[in-house]
């Protein structure tokens, strides 16, 4: 049988790849596949139109030389087909076409297509500590101040010292409480809360 | 005050494939200041760091979470983590100045 070759199929496109006003209307490509669209061929090889197109055949892998894995189409209508179920990494597609004499075409145009990693997951055991910083109230040179003393977990209500915490700020027992304190230092507050 | 948030960073994506700590390019945190109904970004720490830090001023509830990303082109972002919270304390009212007697009236 003196077959007529087929010319080479045109792959136009590796996405769904449309116009704006397409474009609304298109399913998106599911994650981890590969949606591909392409034109027939119309004529042979040697210019004679085509009348027997039988199908399609993909090919893809994750080397541009080594396309080791194969999808056919048998349906010369059908002129788009997703692949699925793709690993991470770069994939590459061609497809040719074949008559219903089993001729297959040359192949098409080489696409290529990105799969990416799954989202990470989240960081986990997230906590919050705050290195609070103690203050000890002395007296000198006539005033009062806070000298700093140390730093204190978060939550913690009272400590060995018997200084009161609230909230954030350490207080310490005031040794001279009948001193009393006009200057800057007005975050004082009474230490009963501490026994 | 300075805020510490320790983290532990994940070793897995969602679907379950490994996670290098070589493939996370930061761990992003958020800050609600109005009960988590809207976060802002508050920064981030890189992948060798075990914990975050922020100073917070204002009294207040500060509700904190994060995402991972991770090193891809375009990066991929996880789903939230866990959300954890810290409330600055209202400094106490300081103690009102004494009032001032005026003179005491002679009979």
């Amino acid at each position: 049988m003196n077959l007529k070759s087929m010319t080479g199929l045109i792959l136009i496109a590796l996405l769904w790849v449309l116009p704006a006003a397409q474009a609304q209307t298109a399913a998106p490509c599911p994650p981890l596949s590969a949606c591909l669209s392409w034109a027939a061929p119309t004529s042979n090889t040697d210019g004679s139109p085509l009348t027997t197109l039988a199908g399609y055949t993909v090919s893809y892998g994750q080397a541009a030389d080594a396309l080791v894995k194969t999808a056919v189409i048998n349906s010369p209508t059908t002129l788009g087909y997703t692949v699925s179920a793709l690993t991470p990494g770069t994939w590459y597609f061609t497809i040719d076409a074949f008559n219903t004499a089993g001729a297959h075409s040359a192949k098409s145009n080489t696409v290529s297509k990105v799969i990416p990693a799954s989202v990470p997951a989240p960081p986990t055991n997230l906590a919050i500590s705050a290195n609070l910083t103690a203050y000890t109230l002395i007296k000198a040179q006539g005033k009062l101040a806070l000298v700093p003393v140390g730093t204190i977990h978060a939550g913690v209500r009272c400590d060995a010292t018997q200084s009161v915490i609230i909230g954030s700020t350490a207080y310490y027992p005031v040794a001279e409480a009948d001193v009393t304190y006009t200057g800057t230092v007005t975050t004082v507050t009474p230490l009963a809360q501490c026994s | 005050m300075r805020i510490t948030i320790p983290f532990t960073l994940p070793t897995s994506r969602a679907d379950g494939t490994a996670l290098a700590a070589t493939e996370v390019a930061a761990v992003d945190f958020f800050l609600s200041t109005d009960n988590g109904l809207n976060y802002a970004s508050v920064g981030h720490a890189a992948p060798d760091q075990t914990a975050f830090t922020v100073d917070l001023t204002d009294p207040g509830t500060y509700l904190f979470r994060a995402e991972t990303v991770d090193t891809q082109i375009p990066p991929r972002s996880s789903v939230d983590s866990n959300v954890v919270s810290f409330t600055v304390p209202t400094p106490p009212l300081a103690a009102p100045s004494p009032p001032v007697l005026g003179a005491v009236g002679m009979v």
